[in-house]
């Protein structure tokens, strides 16, 4: 059973939009303002803060905001999608085929629906050409391996890696690398792979034994926890240029996410993130209203063990909350959830492009072909429909620049019925790094000066 | 006992964009006089000085002040070219009317002028991390030296562009931050070449150049007839006669009151009176 310790029950109400400009929010340190202009978060008197929650469903919010300060400037972001944007990500999906029969998986286990293949070499190079002759050697790119299960597709997968490499060393251009796998393929020479070329390395685990049994079988139905464990001892133990995350994917069936997290860590993570199903193509698993209200109660529960363990000086790495609260410390605001479409591109076995990994076999992600380019004229159109000021409720939602619409391929699959637990993880988000940053401004500096080298 | 301000910015956008009651528009980075040369709140030029490492170049110029031991040899010489490009161009204009020449002065006979920092600075942003050739004088030279001068013997060393911003990593590799690389500039760097009450420039400047901070005409009493009445700034008896400088230092503030005792000769203007 899940203890809430001192965790008060997610409070959805005081997460709710009021203003499409301004959230205002409480923690035990005071009266709070965030200004959705640039993500802005700022510490304010009682004065200031009835002030604001007086005007914040008035006309002069905006006018308000100029004369305290807290908003100046034309603002960030504007209607306009952006323009001659290049490639900068590719994901190859190497192998549309999955040794895995879970039954949650937008790829329809792993074959997207369509017939079982690999991705030739010749593809796959053509891709890593595509992706070069789109960038200059002073910007960093990204190759990510995915599928089905990219590790079928072994031999590809490891030539085309030492290409790219060969290619960016060449170009004097940083490349990193990076796979999402079940695990149950691993060997001790691909996790010697995987840490010379030091790829961050995505495991999809869904738990303990049971749950993930449950969830993520082989085809036949044997349960698959065992194998995958046995196959990533000697990957945990090398993570030194290479990191390892597991991505538990949320059911009804498998929230107990303390127990989890905790697991999880044990094993020897690098760390460790959640994301509920929202949009499963067979209905099953997909996450409601009540089990998003539970997810929530979880995740927030994490989250106060995160940031006991953190006042102590310790490490507890919860993904979601570490890639929020870094978010949050820089002030990120976007008008998409993600590179997909713009920066971003799925490569399917044949060649085809695609908005994202997930729209591998899916025209209404296309975007032309490996051979012939990005589809400039397809991206364009994606980039103004994406953009979160046509989309709706975002336009006038507080957390749109942070959450930036949610993920295209859950929304245009079945709408935005998370919005709730989005704002609600946000607002607690907010509320740590409030509280975090107050204690521990050190915890943000050391994380600027550790990396910046 | 301190009192908590009313509003107080805390992530690094609000750090950036916030702007305190009271303070006017060039408090802001974005609108102050420091987005100009050389800067009222900073001096950017001081990026300048390390943007290569191992060597330290003076704010405004290609002189190179200093230098680790493996580039011992470079200190006191002139970096002219990165990547191929000059640093410093021939200036020219007119003398006497009619005619244009070289301007060249008796410290400059060359008439080379360095260009203005964001020049040099756009040639190497995009090359932060990277290794580029530099071309520089082969021997030490006090006077300035005209990139391309087939009578000056160069020398040609490859040097590492540093990073300007802090990075971060996010998880998916590093991030730009909003804020200045430590190793770019150390503590009290970007303010120390400001023009301050101290420097010559809080004087010698005129026409409203640091109005944010000092205006040069004050307790200004506008007449009927669109005339006005009021006091220079630097004026040491506030008459409502407005005295022109005529360095007299029974009349006027001089360099060495400023510099001696700002905090005493100078008061707060507010509301355009002091």
């Amino acid at each position: 059973m899940i203890a809430a310790t001192t965790a008060p029950t997610p409070d959805f109400s005081s997460a709710r939009p009021r203003a499409r400009d301004l959230h205002l929010l409480r923690t035990e340190r005071g009266a709070h303002a965030f200004v959705v202009d640039g993500s802005q978060l700022f510490d304010i008197d009682e004065e200031t803060f009835a002030e604001l929650d007086a005007a914040i469903d008035g006309p002069d919010l905006d006018s308000k905001l100029a004369n305290l300060g807290l908003r100046c400037g034309p603002r960030r972001i504007d209607d306009a999608a952006p323009e001659h944007m290049p490639v900068r990500a590719l994901s190859l999906a190497v192998a549309q085929k999955c040794n895995l029969g879970c039954t949650y998986c937008y790829a329809r286990e792993g074959d997207f629906g369509g017939p079982a293949k690999n991705m030739s070499l010749e593809t796959a190079r053509a891709a890593v050409d595509l992706l070069f002759a789109e960038t200059e050697p002073d910007q960093r790119i990204n190759l990510a391996f995915l599928g089905g299960e990219p590790l079928i597709n072994r031999a590809v997968l490891r030539s085309t890696t030492e290409y790219a490499h060969a290619q960016a060393s060449r170009r004097g251009q940083r490349i990193g690398f990076s796979i999402t796998t079940n695990g149950t393929l691993l060997t001790p020479e691909d996790c010697d792979f995987f840490e010379r070329f030091g790829f961050a390395v995505t495991v999809s685990l869904d738990g303990s034994r049971a749950n993930h049994d449950r969830q993520r079988p082989f085809k036949g139905g044997r349960g698959s926890f065992d194998v995958i464990i046995r196959r990533l001892k000697p990957l945990l133990a090398k993570q030194v240029a290479m990191q390892a995350t597991a991505r538990v994917t949320v059911t009804p069936e498998n929230l107990d996410l303390r127990e989890t997290l905790d697991e999880l860590l044990a094993l020897g993570f690098y760390s460790v993130g959640f994301s509920p199903m929202l949009a499963s193509p067979t209905g099953a698993g997909q996450m409601q209203g009540a089990s998003l209200a539970t997810m929530l109660e979880n995740m927030v529960s994490c989250g106060h063990k995160f940031e006991r363990r953190v006042l102590r000086g310790e490490t507890y790495a919860f993904a979601n909350l570490m890639t929020a609260l870094q978010e949050i410390h820089r002030g990120t605001h976007r008008p998409y959830p993600c590179g997909a479409g713009g920066g971003y591109f799925g490569v399917s076995a044949d060649g085809d492009l695609s908005a994202c990994h997930r729209f591998v076999g899916d025209h209404v992600g296309d975007m032309g072909h490996i051979a012939t380019g990005v589809d400039r004229s397809r991206q364009a159109t994606w980039l103004r429909s994406r953009h979160v000021h046509t989309q709706l409720p975002c336009n006038s939602c507080w957390a749109r620049y942070l959450c930036g619409g949610g993920c295209h391929h859950e929304v245009l699959a079945g709408g935005r019925h998370a919005c709730d637990f989005i704002r609600g993880w946000l607002h607690y988000c907010l509320q740590a790094y409030l509280r975090l940053s107050a204690v521990r401004p050190d915890m943000f500096a050391q994380l600027a000066a550790a990396h910046s080298h | 006992m301190s009192q908590k301000p009313p509003i107080e910015p805390r992530n690094l956008s609000a750090q950036l964009s916030y702007r305190g009651r009271g303070n006017p528009p060039v408090s802001h980075p974005s609108s102050a006089i420091s987005n100009c040369f050389p800067g009222l709140e900073f001096d950017f030029r001081a990026i300048w000085r390390r943007s290569f490492i191992g060597i330290l170049l003076s704010e405004n110029n290609n002189y190179v002040v200093e230098a680790d031991p493996q580039f011992k040899d470079l200190e006191g010489c002139r970096l002219l070219k990165i990547a191929g490009n000059p640093v410093s161009v021939l200036t020219s204009g007119p003398i006497f009317p009619g005619s244009i020449d070289t301007l060249s002065t008796g410290g400059n006979p060359d008439s080379v002028a360095f260009m203005e920092w964001s020049n040099n600075l756009a040639q190497i942003f995009g090359k932060q991390g990277q290794k580029v050739s530099c071309e520089f004088t082969a021997s030490p030279s006090k006077n300035e030296v005209l990139p391309g001068n087939p009578d000056v013997k160069t020398k040609t060393i490859d040097l590492e562009v540093r990073a300007i911003f802090e990075k971060v990593d996010v998880g998916s590799g590093p991030e730009r931050l909003a804020v200045l690389a430590e190793a770019l500039v150390e503590p009290g760097e970007l303010s120390q070449g400001l023009c301050s009450p101290w420097q010559n420039d809080y004087r010698e400047c005129a026409c409203y150049y640091w109005a944010a901070s000092r205006p040069d005409y004050i307790n200004v009493v506008a007449a009927d007839d669109g005339t006005s009445r009021g006091d220079n700034w630097m004026q040491r008896e506030q008459t409502g006669t407005y005295l022109p400088d005529n360095r007299d230092p029974g009349r006027m503030f001089s360099y060495d009151d400023l510099f001696k005792q700002w905090e005493k000769v100078l008061k707060f203007v507010v509301g355009g009176k002091t």
